[in-house]
């Protein structure tokens, strides 16, 4: 695939990426700090399984800082950086493994979502936040799961399109 | 790809497994709180007894209400208002977070922290 195409794309991913979270934000949440379906990962999924790591990352970056222009705040801008960073990096390292489909590595990067948010949120207010530890982990699992459901399919279709 | 649906499958129970884990581990230590405290922004803001019955302003953010050795907010500045939405606490260990105000109310006992194992 050409360099210029695989940038159009990429764009295109990031765009998706910020409407979804838009979308989400429509969403009732379900009443729990730091719980979220998290349905942006769909476009990082489908970036990291059809491109690389690289580009999952430009994905998730551009996605995080256009939510923070438009909506967030500054502390929203350092609990998503934390979440999607530590996300990407244990999605991609699962990838590389091998042994996990899009299914596994989604529930694997949901649950790292929330492990980076409250790394994050002990960092700034203490060890007040770890006791939604527990319940984060199984929550982020639970929407990795349905996220990475849709994305497997969304990969599979898209990688015959996307390879002529 | 049928090994990796069931790689998939244990990846998830295993997580499942070790987080519920943690809430029964959790729950086994959580007694009667003596202590409220609330930080703000990972500083102590403030500190009350939990039999007491009072209305603590947090900074002009948040009201947390003591009362009747139950803990709750109400009156939040924060656009989600999940704070509020958490409800009572009562039990050391327990806590509520409002993260767009960066406040933590969380309820400690003066017993020792590992009493349970004894």
């Amino acid at each position: 695939m050409s360099k210029t195409r695989r940038i159009a794309l990429c764009g295109v991913l990031a765009g998706l990426a910020f409407g979804l979270s838009y979308i989400e934000m429509l969403l009732p949440t379900p009443g729990i700090v730091g719980a979220k379906l998290g349905l942006a990962n769909l476009a990082v999924l489908v970036a990291l399984y059809l491109f690389s790591w690289r580009e999952a990352a430009a994905v998730s970056g551009v996605r995080i800082l256009l939510s923070w222009l438009l909506f967030g705040s500054f502390t929203g801008l350092i609990y998503s950086l934390a979440g999607g960073i530590v996300s990407l990096i244990i999605m991609s390292l699962l990838k590389k493994l091998d042994r996990f489909s899009p299914v596994g590595v989604s529930i694997a990067g949901g649950v790292g979502h929330n492990l980076g948010q409250i790394l994050a949120a002990f960092l700034l207010l203490g060890s007040g936040v770890l006791g939604y530890l527990p319940l984060l982990i199984i929550l982020g699992a639970v929407s990795g799961a349905i996220i990475g459901i849709v994305a497997a399919i969304l990969i599979n279709a898209l990688r015959k399109v996307v390879k002529s | 790809m049928k090994s990796k649906f069931k790689a998939d499958v244990i990846l998830f129970a295993i997580i499942v497994l070790m987080a519920t884990a943690l809430i029964f581990v959790g729950n086994c230590r959580k007694s009667a709180g003596s202590t409220v405290i609330i930080t703000l922004n990972g500083t102590t803001y403030a500190e009350a007894s939990l039999p007491a019955n009072v209305e603590i302003d947090v900074d002009g953010l948040l009201t947390v209400v003591i009362e009747d050795g139950e803990v709750w907010v109400t009156g939040s500045t924060c656009p989600d208002g999940l704070c509020e939405g958490m409800g009572a606490i009562s039990r050391s260990g327990e806590s509520i977070v409002c993260l767009p105000n960066g406040i933590v109310v969380k309820i400690t006992s003066d017993e020792p922290e590992y009493d349970f194992i004894n």
